[in-house]
């Protein structure tokens, strides 16, 4: 395959694509280690809180469950609220809590029975403040049906069902459901959970129900009294979608089955931790209490709206060209990065328990800092935790945890900027290399042009050589200057051999002038020598080296009268059938004849038909003398895409394949020496000498039966 | 009293060997080597005739400077260039010097003697204008004068040189007939002729003749023979 010099450029310019490569992998360490960076700055501040909180046990203690109890599917953990909250349907009494609400139908690796309606999902987070507990549903429902105030069973609804278990194992079963929005009535149920056990609604539990736009929210009110520290608890969303049919199509628990053994314990938070932790929060930053079972004791602080301030913050800095070169680049930067999302979500399913690599480490007394996804996987977060001992004890742990997209956020910017640059950088070089080899191959394939023009097809230098660049004082400057010093002494050694045959013949001339009237003289002097037989071949000698060294200056000659010649249009039809009858008539010595084709339409061309006759008497002459005896000589004339042909034939010796090409060179014959009739080759050279007067050419080849040679003559036909 | 007849020539075996056989031909022949030497020899008088080689040693145009010279001396003596040199260039632009003739060497002695006395003729004719036109004759347009050996055509005389003259008498002698080329190059009488030299003959005898007449076209081509005068235009 040929490579041209531009695309062997293209090819360097391509290695310029290892500026974004290399942009790139210092951004990642860059990124690497701010990462690392704000991964030391939580750890650090994960090991300050776990200092505030060391050595506290009580801060562990068992009010809310003893320590030895393993937290279990189904147990719920009651978050503690900053105050009490107004059963009204308003949900921003619970704004400190909301973010630590839980997602049903729970999804969890433990348990694979799925919920069999998953249209069906609420979230529900339960809170603890002082003598009450509350819990909030938010339920994801298209159709909401509201209970038929008429009819008596409390099942043909969209309702919250609650299972509480006391200390004595007794089961009660309560119906929150209502018939309009508002303040919800509580019954207590039977078995089938069917129909109220008394008609009274039970007035310990307030609740209080409001549409929203995709469903509803529940707010509910449980005394702490209903529900004692050993008591077990349970809540379920029961879905009805048929107004008239009017069945449960799904119920939602908040316990994996509804066994009543299976009910969940109610944890309630430590008071203590929440203060104090609420004193360290911070925003971006989210704080576990973790203790050593691994249950989470609390949580505060929020994670998301850190990342987008962090990218506005930076636009905002952007200078006008780099806010026009983003503009073009955006869907390369599309392409190849993904921005960090401001507005992730990290809302665990399940906040009660967590049960990550980076726990075993820390509770082992070791200080770790990880990395994770964040639950919708929009976001890498960090975390670092640090154990909380209590004398020598490992009383449970800090997570401290925060988005990397700070990190993320720098890294895309510094890539936009890499991108960016390279862009631009690699289009300055291009366009500039571009332009240099496009300028330096055109000067190349110029002087490529030019140097193969300079000698003709038939290897004749020409007169006029337009040798480009010849004043550059680069090396192509020198390569044509050479090149043109090359050629002008290639010229002047081809003149000299072209004259060599002339000169040759001027200075024999005069010796051949001496031995000429030398034997002339001789001759009167002594008549007697003049009939001798030995004079005679002497004279014969002299008349055929006259004729020889004639022929030698015949082509110089000629050349120099076809310089002066006139052209003239005339009939090459006529002119052919007279030369052919003249030829016939003054060579009655050749008997085989001719065979000479016309065309029926007049043909001319523009010439000298002098001329154009001697080359037909050099041709003629070389076919007869070529013809095996008894063989005719044909001539044919024909057109051809405007160029006239002119065919001659001879049966007879082919030619040599090494000789077809070097036929019209001066002194080149293939006649075998020592022949009366010597030309010294000059024949076929003034063939070609009067065709490339006429502007057309002259090729010899074998016939196609190659028993024979066939010389054809192109000339352009006269308009 | 004989004719006296200058031959400069500067190789001596064809110096003398022309000398020889001139002087056999009863000519007076003096002989020089160099331009310099023919033109100390002129001041005792001019000759005849000169017969001049055009390289004279180290002068390579030295015999157009001596043409040159001897026509400031004379305009009507009779110049014969005898050269090696055969180019077309050459023969014009010394027949452009009023030389009489060009002959390219090898040069057949008898064939010069006999050009020599032509020539001799011709002058004897011009120095002596009008005495007798006996030998003139008429082809329509053209006229032959056998004794001057001189021609017109439409009543103009045409200045052709010694060859140009018997070609074109040859031609017209029998017009309609085909003269080859065989024929013209005992015509011209010189030793060795090439067709391409009877070409060249030709085409200056047409331009000759074509400075008179711009429609002239008598004498045509027979392609591969020779030429022919035609009567009719």
């Amino acid at each position: 395959m040929k490579l041209s010099i531009r695309y062997k450029l293209l090819l360097v310019i391509m290695t310029l694509l290892l500026i974004p490569w290399m942009g790139y992998q210092y951004v990642r360490e860059m990124k690497a280690f701010v990462l690392q960076g704000q991964e030391d700055a939580l750890l650090t501040t994960a090991s300050a809180v776990a200092t505030v909180l060391h050595d506290r046990p009580e801060l562990f203690s068992a009010e809310t469950g003893g320590p030895d109890m393993n937290f279990e599917a189904g147990d719920l953990q009651a978050r503690q609220l900053p105050g009490p909250v107004r059963i009204d349907g308003e949900l921003d009494d619970w704004a400190e809590i909301i973010d630590q609400r839980t997602r049903y139908p729970l999804i969890s690796k433990t348990d694979p029975i799925q919920p069999d309606q998953p249209d069906l999902t609420y979230e529900h987070v339960l809170g603890s403040w002082g003598a009450y507990l509350y819990a909030l549903f938010l339920v994801r429902d298209k159709d909401l049906i509201y209970r038929d105030p008429n009819s008596r069973p409390l099942n043909q609804n969209d309702h919250l069902r609650l299972y509480l278990r006391d200390s004595n194992d007794e089961l009660t079963r309560y119906v929150v459901t209502e018939s309009k929005p508002g303040r919800m009535d509580v019954y207590s149920m039977d078995e089938d959970w069917i129909y109220p056990l008394t008609g009274e609604p039970v007035y310990e539990i307030i609740s209080y129900m409001k549409p929203t736009k995709d469903g509803y929210a529940i707010e509910l009110r449980i005394p702490h009294n209903l529900v004692p520290d050993d008591a077990r608890l349970a809540l379920a969303i029961a879905d009805v979608d048929d107004v008239k049919e009017r069945t449960i199509t799904s119920l939602v628990s908040t316990s994996p089955t509804r066994k009543s053994t299976q009910l969940g314990r109610v944890l309630t938070p430590a008071p203590e931790i929440d203060r104090i932790l609420h004193a360290l929060d911070k925003p971006g930053t989210r704080i576990w209490v973790i203790d050593q079972f691994k249950r989470v004791r609390a949580v505060v602080g929020d994670l998301s709206s850190i990342g987008s301030n962090i990218t506005t913050s930076i636009d905002s800095n952007m200078k006008s060209l780099q806010v026009w070169m983003d503009r073009i680049l955006a869907p390369i930067y599309r392409l190849i990065l993904k921005p960090p999302e401001g507005n992730f979500s990290d809302l665990p399913a399940d906040t009660r328990e967590r049960d990550e690599e980076i726990l075993y480490q820390v509770l082992e007394g070791m200080p770790a800092t990880d990395r994770r996804a964040s639950i919708d996987k929009q976001a890498q977060l960090l975390m670092a935790a640090h154990p909380i001992w209590s004398g020598g004890e490992i009383l449970g742990a800090i997570i401290v945890e925060q988005s990397g997209n700070t990190a993320t956020a720098l890294q895309n910017r510094l890539l936009q900027n890499v991108i960016a640059v390279t862009v631009i950088v690699f289009m300055i070089v291009s366009i500039a290399l571009m332009t240099f080899t496009w300028r330096l191959t055109r000067r190349i394939r110029k002087l490529s042009r030019a140097s193969g023009l300079a000698i003709s097809p038939e290897g004749r230098m020409r007169e006029e050589r337009k040798i480009p660049d010849q004043r550059s004082r680069d090396e192509i400057g020198d390569l044509s200057r050479s090149i043109t010093d090359m050629l002008s002494r290639l010229s002047h050694y081809n003149r000299y051999l072209e004259s060599m045959p002339d000169t040759l013949a001027h200075e024999l001339n005069n010796p051949l002038n001496v031995v000429n009237s030398s034997l002339e003289n001789l001759s009167t002097h002594h008549p007697v020598i003049s009939d001798s037989k030995y004079m005679e071949r002497a004279q014969n000698g002299v008349n055929r080296l006259g004729s020889l060294l004639a022929s030698l200056t015949e082509a110089g000659n000629l050349e120099e009268a076809l310089k002066t010649e006139d052209h003239e249009r005339f009939n090459l039809n006529e002119m052919l059938a007279m030369y052919m009858e003249g030829y016939q008539e003054s060579h009655p010595e050749f008997k085989a004849g001719f065979i000479v084709q016309l065309p029926e339409h007049q043909v001319y061309i523009n010439g000298s038909p002098d001329h154009i006759a001697q080359m037909l008497d050099k041709l003629v002459d070389n076919a007869i003398d070529f013809s095996s005896p008894g063989q005719k000589v044909s001539i044919s004339l024909s057109v051809w895409h405007q160029e006239v042909v002119i065919k001659i034939m001879n049966i007879g010796k082919t030619l040599p394949e090494e000789m077809q090409e070097r036929l019209f060179d001066p002194m080149v014959s293939i006649r075998p020496t020592g022949t009366v009739r010597s030309h010294l080759g000059m024949g076929l050279h003034i063939v070609r000498l009067i065709v490339d007067a006429h502007g057309g050419t002259a090729i010899a080849r074998n016939n196609e039966a190659e028993n024979g040679v066939v010389f054809e003559i192109q000339l352009p036909v006269a308009g | 009293m004989s004719r006296s007849i200058a031959i400069v020539e500067d190789d001596p075996d064809q110096r003398e060997n022309y000398a020889d056989a001139l002087t056999q031909h009863g000519f007076d022949v003096k002989t020089y080597a160099s331009r310099p030497e023919a033109l100390e020899g002129f001041k005792g008088g001019l000759p005849d005739l000169a017969i001049l080689d055009i390289m004279l040693g180290d002068e390579p145009d030295g015999g157009f400077d001596l043409c040159r010279d001897l026509r400031g001396m004379s305009s009507n003596l009779p110049i014969i260039f005898l050269t090696a040199r055969d180019s077309d260039i050459d023969t014009v632009s010394g027949l452009r010097l009023d030389a009489w003739d060009y002959l390219t060497k090898p040069v057949n002695l008898q064939y010069l003697a006999v050009r020599i006395a032509s020539l001799f003729r011709i002058a004897d004719t011009l120095s002596s204008p009008g005495k007798n036109n006996d030998d003139k004759y008429q082809h329509g347009d053209l006229e032959i004068d056998n004794q001057s050996m001189s021609i017109s055509w439409k009543d103009q005389p045409v200045n052709l040189t010694l060859t140009e003259y018997w070609i074109v008498e040859s031609l017209a002698r029998r017009p309609g007939h085909v003269r080859t080329y065989d024929h013209m190059m005992q015509v011209t009488r010189q030793s060795m002729v090439e067709r391409n030299t009877i070409n060249g003959y030709i085409r200056r005898i047409r331009n000759k003749f074509k400075a008179i007449d711009h429609d002239f076209n008598r004498i045509q081509t027979v392609f591969g023979v020779g030429y022919r005068w035609n009567t009719a235009p």
